[in-house]
């Protein structure tokens, strides 16, 4: 069959090929006329715009802007403000948004880094006052500058040629520079000299606690010195602490802690080989009265737990979805089944076990000691009570001990008296001895029984003062034993005594049972005298005291008080705080929080992986992040900037006209051209009984792509059309796609009969008379139709 | 001009147009070509002026080549071929003078010249009096004799006809006829006609050619292939010949009846 577009291509012979030329690049030249004419009319409106607002180059330094509603009050505190700034002008500007601008002109002896920087002092103070703007010119701003990297930055900046003196404010650093004609080499001067740097920010793995961050900053500053031997290493962290955003952040990542301090935690105890990984999620029963069943959808009451990490055989995670609270208050009473955790698949599937569960909360157990607290503060006064009632058993118990050890001292006495008394070979017990023996040692007896009875009764002390009473009572109770046998001794001497009298034995064997007495009582003495009651009982007063002081509580107050405390803790359930955890997460960028991370000012050309493997081997971690950002970057005046981006709404637009010209160009003039070409091209074909995929392009396939390539690519660069994402050479593939849609368009907009076209040939007309006299004069009116006129005899 | 086709064949895609037709016109011949729709008649007519180009053989126009033409040598060819459309082909932007007098001024002649000859082209087909219409303005019939004009207007050495009758009403077919049987009693260029107009065919013919699935099936003088036809289609064509004389002779035989009862009536009335 040939080439499919050969017939088509008969049209371009006898001169309408030129005409066809001519007419595309008069199209071109007309584009770049309508497009750039509409681009500049913009540019120029915006740009008298921008005049009106900013006044001429140079002519003010900043803007002031107040709200609205406050601008009377506002314009009269103005002149109090300028009186501090004597040769200072105002002009009251625009409201805009709600605010109004005054724009502020100082004088030349007033403009100074001290007066720039502390400019807002004099302006914050106006009813409404809403910021400032610097509209310095000459100027040049070199934006995101870390505090803390400005003190090393300022001064090179000002010893840049062109600069006049620099000042800072917020994380800016403006150039004032001495003529505008320095801006470009000042421009090209700060744009090399903020490449010599960059910012990298170390953010420490989670987890990862220091004490001393700075402590460790300088560590890791002194490694990066010694291994890399730069010209600039500092710490800039400190310099960055007053952003409000850090704060905001920082607050986020607080909030984050208590969450997960308040959140249940569930720990699940890995069996087998099924491996989790942060971010999986697992199901266990919950308050579900069904077990999860594999291959099953998860329940709404199952328990859901997404987890946060894994470590060895123990993952940790938090409750996304269900009631811990079974896995609470039964804690290891719950069967296999309840504690089985299963992996979750396909997003709401369970799939196989993965381990056992186990839940702790903090907040579980603060309800359940304040209700403790509660139950035992409504017993305080009952409970203070008795252990007043008890301490004071325990004095009198002293007071027994004390006088029972004076008693036994006296019998002591009678003892060895006696004892003395039986001196020498015929000397003989008498019956008065005796008696007085046996009263004395009787009343010993007594009082040790009183004593233990007493020391007895004391055994169940309440709280309050336990610890005092059981620490007196436990030195007595040593004592008491002893006592305690020493009174059977008594008793049974006591018998033996009195049976002296009536068996008159012998002075030796009285001697003997009396020295054995005396040692016994010595011995039981010397152990009473061992217990320090003075030391005691003081202890006990004080006791007594705290337990005076506990009875005065208000308890009625102390109660409510807890009651309070138990009320206003936080009434999150573990499903809301998992959810807002992870949205905390997604916001701070979940692994590294504020405050544990650094950032350092370091020469540009350090590698990032090579820092980031010193860093790691500093803080003993892998799993450092670390971000290498530029220490600022270089904008023009607010003038500059506002030219700059009218150059781009400039370009934009002549884009858009462009784009539109073309369009309507093809559309109007090319779409004859096609149907003419399709006309000659389908003429060979007619008839053939093709299906669709034996469809071959013919030549008004080709024709338009190519018209529209190189009418919007001529058009789009000779207007200086710049589309957003679109580059320069992006033009071509653009008009092409043109093209294309015109030539699926053309038959509709442009329809051509091939009789005509016929007729004309039967007459003996070449192609191109056929174009000009038939063809084009029964098309669309256009650049291609008025060209030809010139053309064309039957007019 | 004599025309002179050998073993011409042509196909659109699967479909044959024409499967090696071999034909011959002497000049001032005039060859009416019939046959069923489809057969190739139109195709076979446009390919003598390379309106449509042949797959295969050989086209003689006025002995030479006709597929073997430069462009110029096929304008100028085109120029002395004249050729009417079954659906009159004019541009409807141009007035009836201007359709006709388009080809002449765009191939050289003095727009003064060319507006004598298509006056005078338009008198000939009965159109004097629309010379400044428009297309639109005018009837199917006034328009394919503007289309016949045109033709006429370049002072043609061989006239082509493709079906100039096939788009047209009975009514505005008479017309058309009745221009075409003044021309071919007329004018003296070799005339190649489409058409399916039986009694037209054998009235005007020096030569009728039977056309079918591409080929020709018979071709002599009318008379002969009537009488005799040798093929299944000229059978046919012999057939709605005498089914129309039949037809002719019914009406003549009830025209003479109403005209002795006209007689007879006017004869009573005169009497009484």
């Amino acid at each position: 069959m040939g080439i499919p577009w050969g017939d088509g291509l008969l049209l371009f012979r006898d001169g309408f090929r030129r005409d066809v030329a001519v007419a595309v690049l008069l199209t071109i030249l007309l584009g770049i006329a309508v497009a750039a004419g509409v681009a500049w009319a913009t540019d120029a409106y915006f740009g008298e715009t921008v005049t009106g607002l900013l006044g001429e180059a140079g002519e003010y330094d900043l803007i002031v802007q107040v709200r609205e509603e406050a601008k009377g009050a506002a314009r009269a505190e103005m002149g109090r403000v300028l009186r501090q700034l004597p040769g200072a002008k105002v002009k009251e500007g625009l409201a805009i948004a709600g605010k109004v601008n005054f724009f502020v002109a100082l004088p030349a002896e007033l403009r100074t880094r001290r007066v720039f920087e502390s400019i807002g002092t004099y302006f914050n103070g106006l009813p409404g006052y809403a910021g400032y703007t610097f509209i310095i010119e000459p100027s040049l701003t070199v934006r995101g500058v870390p505090a803390g990297a400005q003190p090393l930055l300022l001064p090179q900046i000002e010893d840049l040629p062109g600069v006049d003196f620099a000042f800072r404010h917020g994380e800016s650093i403006t150039a004032v520079l001495k003529d505008a004609g320095a801006t470009s080499s000042v421009n090209a001067s700060l744009r090399r000299l903020l490449r010599r740097y960059q910012v990298v920010e170390v953010r420490l793995p989670l987890g990862y606690q220091t004490e001393d961050l700075p402590a460790l900053s300088e560590r890791i500053v002194n490694r990066l010195r010694d291994q890399f031997h730069p010209r600039t290493a500092v710490d800039i962290t400190g310099g960055e602490g007053g952003d409000d955003f850090q704060a905001f952040v920082s607050t986020l990542a607080e909030v984050r802690r208590f969450l997960e301090g308040y959140a249940s935690r569930v720990t699940v105890r890995l069996q087998g080989w099924e491996p989790l990984r942060p971010g999986d999620e697992v199901v266990a029963q919950g308050s579900s009265s069904v077990p999860p069943v594999v291959g099953e959808r998860v329940r709404s009451d199952h328990l859901r737990v997404r987890i946060q990490a894994v470590e060895g055989q123990t993952a940790r995670g938090l409750v996304v979805e269900g009631d811990p609270a079974p896995y609470l208050q039964s804690g290891a009473g719950l069967d296999q089944a309840a504690l089985t955790a299963y992996r979750v698949v396909k997003g709401d599937e369970i799939g196989p076990q993965v381990g056992l569960i186990r839940v702790e909360n903090e907040r579980w157990r603060i309800i359940r000691n304040l209700e403790e607290s509660l139950r035992m503060v409504e017993q305080l006064h009952g409970l203070a009570a008795e252990a007043r009632g008890a301490s004071e058993e325990v004095l009198a118990a002293l007071e027994a001990y004390d006088r029972t050890r004076e008693e036994l001292r006296q019998a002591q006495e009678v003892l060895q008296q006696v004892n003395a008394g039986l001196e020498g070979p015929l000397a003989q017990i008498r019956q008065s001895d005796v008696d007085r023996l046996v009263a004395e040692l009787n009343r010993v007896s007594t009082s040790i029984g009183s004593l233990i009875s007493q020391v007895e009764g004391v055994g169940a002390a309440p709280a309050p003062g336990q610890s005092e009473l059981s620490s007196v009572l436990n030195r007595l109770n040593p004592v008491v034993q002893i006592l305690a046998g020493f009174r059977k001794q008594i008793d049974l001497f006591v018998v033996e005594l009195q049976g002296f009298s009536r068996l008159s034995r012998s002075t030796g064997v009285v001697r003997e049972l009396l020295g054995q007495m005396e040692q016994a009582a010595g011995s039981t003495l010397e152990a009473m005298q061992g217990v320090d009651t003075a030391t005691l009982r003081l202890q006990l007063t004080s006791v007594l005291e705290r337990l005076e002081a506990l009875e005065q509580l208000d308890v009625a107050a102390l109660k409510a008080q807890l009651e309070e405390i138990k009320a206003a803790l936080p009434d999150l359930r573990d499903e809301e705080i998992g959810r807002s955890v992870r949205l905390i997460d997604q916001y701070i960028g979940g692994e590294t929080l504020p405050g544990q991370s650094l950032s350092l000012l370091l020469d540009r050309d350090l590698e990032p992986a090579a820092l980031k493997a010193a860093i790691g081997r500093e803080v003993k971690s892998d799993r450092v992040s670390l971000f290498a950002l530029p220490v600022g970057s270089v904008e023009p005046d607010v003038r500059g900037t506002v030219l700059h981006l009218l150059n781009s709404v400039r370009g934009t637009i002549a884009g858009l006209v462009a784009l539109v010209f073309t369009f309507l160009v093809l559309l109007l003039d090319h779409s004859t051209v096609i149907s003419a070409l399709r006309r000659l091209s389908e003429r060979r074909c007619r008839g053939a009984n093709r299906r669709w995929w034996q469809w071959r392009p013919d030549a008004s396939w080709l024709y338009g792509p190519l018209a529209g390539a190189a009418i919007f690519t001529g058009v789009y660069l000779g207007s200086g059309g710049r589309l957003p994402l679109l580059p320069a050479w992006g033009a071509v593939p653009v008009g092409l796609a043109l093209g294309l849609l015109t030539s699926l368009l053309a038959e509709r907009v442009s329809p051509v009969r091939d009789e005509q076209i016929l007729a004309g040939e039967a007459v003996g007309l070449t192609y191109a008379q056929v174009m000009r006299e038939i063809v084009i004069p029964a098309g669309r009116p256009g650049i291609l139709q008025w060209l030809n006129r010139r053309r064309q005899k039957f007019k | 001009m004599r025309v002179e086709v050998k073993g011409l064949k042509k196909r659109y895609g699967r479909t044959v147009a024409l499967n090696g037709v071999d034909l011959k016109v002497e000049e001032g011949e005039i060859a009416v070509i019939m046959g069923p729709s489809g057969c190739g008649k139109s195709t076979l007519i446009r390919c003598i002026n390379r309106l449509v180009e042949a797959d295969e053989g050989e086209i003689l126009v006025g002995g030479q080549d006709v597929r073997r033409m430069s462009p110029t040598e096929l304008l100028r060819l085109r120029r002395r071929v004249g050729f009417v459309f079954q659906h009159f082909n004019l541009v409807e932007r141009l007035t009836v003078l201007e359709n006709v007098i388009l080809g002449l001024v765009l191939s050289g002649v003095k727009r003064s010249e060319a507006e004598q000859r298509g006056a005078e082209a338009l008198r000939r087909v009965g159109m004097a009096r629309h010379l400044y219409r428009y297309p639109h303005q005018l009837s199917g019939g006034e328009q394919q004799r503007v289309g016949i004009a045109r033709a006429l207007a370049q002072q043609p050495e061989l006239m082509l006809w493709d079906e100039p009758t096939a788009s047209l009403d009975p009514i505005m077919v008479r017309e058309v006829l009745d221009v075409m049987q003044e021309l071919t009693a007329t004018s003296h260029p070799t005339m190649l006609i489409v058409t399916h107009e039986v009694p037209f065919a054998l009235r005007a013919a020096d030569r009728l050619v039977l056309l079918d699935r591409g080929r020709v099936v018979e071709e002599g003088p009318p008379s002969l292939v009537m009488a005799r036809p040798r093929s299944e289609l000229g059978r046919r064509y012999r057939d709605l010949w005498q089914a129309h004389l039949a037809d002719l002779s019914q009406q003549e035989i009830a025209g003479q009846k109403r005209t002795i009862s006209a007689c007879r009536r006017k004869l009573a009335q005169a009497g009484s």
